[in-house]
């Protein structure tokens, strides 16, 4: 969940960001001595930002964003103020010591009393400072010592063929939702909420994502699958797919699939989206089943996960298959396909049957300076990039972020999204040249419902033999991404 | 930085002794610690009642804890 600030330039403002840091970082889950560090670091961040981002004017403007998950919290400060690196305002005891001279500081006290500081220069949109904090949720190994007794038991075996009906979750299957994702994931499993009954029940009961779970007649639950509704589009990503060890291969996970369309047809969405792993191909199998078409293959999008049953020793982060379900007959579009992806993405469009006129701009607009969003997936050490504006500054603005991303956080790899909308993204994307993007797919309604290409800059050693792909067009797109990557490497 | 300036806003130039209770402050930021300092260096005395253990660590990130001992009162 974010909270956002916009804030004055005012001395007086500090005081009461800083008391309202502190009680959200308990809020949050830190012990109060990390509070207080991470209030000091914040402290320090708008400190700066207050004297030193708008020297020439009596009052400037800043933004803050207090962002949580279950395991980590971060503070985004973004201002417009005059252009600042970090690096060179390193601060020097002797200086300080000798000569009064402290310089540097705060930045240094920033970086000791958080998990992560990240700096962008986002050139004209401004300044984003990063503060990332973890939350030690591990003390799930300590909790499972100490109550291995009450782990869940593990059926031996397959089971034999049960009778079992499918129903849509409410907030009392919590705990047996739990205990199917530790049965599935062990304690593997990224989202680590799902280990919390009380946290899935708050999401159920405050109706942030849908799901079914299917029960046998004596009530056992034997697996869950659910829906999360995209925050920025009007589409819903099926996932957090779990069936019993025991009870797999008796069509629990098509039938929970055939409910769960049914949910989002009654929910409007304009389509169903799954990042199926690939390495298996159960997931993969069942999207196609009911119709999804593979539209992008994101390589290294998601840490190794431990699948009961399957290889469990995988050794380099998954990759996943976007699969993608339309779900609304949409009138033809207008699409700006860029010369290098034209054949490929026509025919995801064409796969997709959503109907669009392809168009070759003669000219195209600018915006006055580049807009693009950053995310940051810290647990799975990814960033996704979303472009919504070109200006004259984009690939500076770009090669400034992936340097500053790269350098201080060293992710596993980088997504970028382009508008396809936009008349300006064929031209645009020969500028990323050199930047070391590749292919990764056609992300349709992604954002505000609108279509983007979807590039990938894979940063660590990658084999690609151990990415398995399922269907036919993914099997193309896997082709057409591996040939792209050896030209750059 | 606030504190530093309620602080500011109570001294005038012939105050020598700054006696501050610390007893209820748990954050204390870069200028506040800036602030101590200088004014020790400027030789005028310094007396900290009870402050928190986040100062001391603080002294130690910026490498002001071997050179500089201000004057501090435990209550405790």
């Amino acid at each position: 969940m974010d909270i956002q600030f916009h804030i004055s330039t005012d001395e007086q403002a500090i005081s009461p960001i800083c008391d309202f840091t502190y009680s959200w970082c308990l809020n949050c889950g830190l012990p109060e001595q990390e509070a207080t560090k991470f209030t000091i670091a914040v402290s320090e961040l708008i400190t700066d930002i207050i004297l030193f981002a708008y020297p020439d004017k009596s009052q400037g403007f800043f933004d803050l964003t207090f962002r949580q998950t279950l395991s980590n919290i971060e503070l985004i400060a973004s201002e417009i103020g005059e252009p600042f690196d970090p690096d060179k305002h390193r601060y020097n005891a002797q200086e300080a010591i000798e000569n009064g001279v402290f310089e540097g500081a705060g930045l240094r006290i920033i970086r000791r009393f958080t998990d992560d500081f990240l700096f962008i220069n986002r050139g004209k949109e401004g300044k984003e400072f990063r503060l990332q904090k973890s939350i030690d949720v591990h003390k799930i190994d300590k909790l499972l010592e100490l109550s291995r007794s009450e782990k869940p038991r593990e059926p031996e075996g397959q089971a034999s063929k049960v009778p079992y009906s499918i129903r849509q979750i409410i907030p009392s299957d919590a705990e047996d939702i739990a205990k199917l994702v530790y049965r599935t994931y062990e304690y593997s499993y990224t989202k680590e909420e799902l280990y919390f009954p009380k946290k899935i029940e708050q999401t159920l009961t405050g109706k942030e994502k849908l799901g079914v779970i299917t029960r046998s007649d004596e009530g056992e639950a034997l697996g869950y699958f659910a829906i999360l509704k995209k925050s920025d589009s009007n589409i819903a990503e099926v996932g957090e797919a779990v069936v019993s060890p025991a009870y797999r291969k008796q069509g629990i996970m098509s039938g929970m699939m055939e409910h769960l369309i049914k949910v989002a047809r009654e929910h409007h969405f304009d389509a169903l989206f799954g990042k199926a792993v690939t390495i298996h191909p159960v997931s993969q199998r069942v999207n196609q089943k009911f119709g999804f078409i593979s539209t992008g293959l994101m390589l290294l999008e998601t840490k190794n996960v431990v699948f009961k049953g399957f290889d469990e020793d995988y050794p380099q982060p998954v990759s996943v298959v976007i699969d993608v379900l339309p779900l609304k007959q949409t009138t033809s579009k207008e699409i700006f396909l860029p010369k290098k992806y034209h054949d490929i993405l026509l025919e995801t469009y064409n796969l997709l049957d959503i109907p669009i006129t392809p168009k070759q701009p003669e000219y195209y607009e600018m915006a006055e300076k580049s807009d693009a969003e950053l995310a940051i997936n810290y647990a799975d050490s990814t960033a996704l990039i979303i472009v919504k504006k070109y200006g004259p500054d984009f690939r500076s603005v770009l090669q400034e972020m992936l340097n500053s991303l790269i350098k201080q956080e060293n992710p596993n790899a980088i997504y970028l999204d382009l508008p396809l909308e936009n008349s300006a993204t064929p031209a645009q994307l020969g500028k990323l040249d050199g930047l070391g993007f590749i292919y990764c797919g056609l992300a349709p309604y992604f954002h505000n419902e609108s279509d983007y290409l979807r590039l990938q800059k894979i940063c660590i050693p990658f084999n690609f033999d151990l990415v398995d792909v399922h269907s036919e067009f993914g099997l193309q797109i896997k082709s057409f991404i591996t040939d792209e990557y050896s030209k750059h490497t | 930085m606030w504190i530093k300036n309620m602080i500011l806003n109570h001294i005038n130039k012939k105050t020598n002794l700054l006696k501050i209770d610390l007893t209820e402050c748990k954050i204390i930021d870069s200028e506040g610690i800036i602030f101590l300092h200088q004014w020790q260096q400027e030789g005028k005395e310094l007396h900290l009642i009870n402050p928190p253990e986040v100062f001391f660590e603080l002294l130690e990130i910026l490498e002001l804890d071997n050179s500089w001992q201000p004057n501090v009162i435990n209550t405790d």
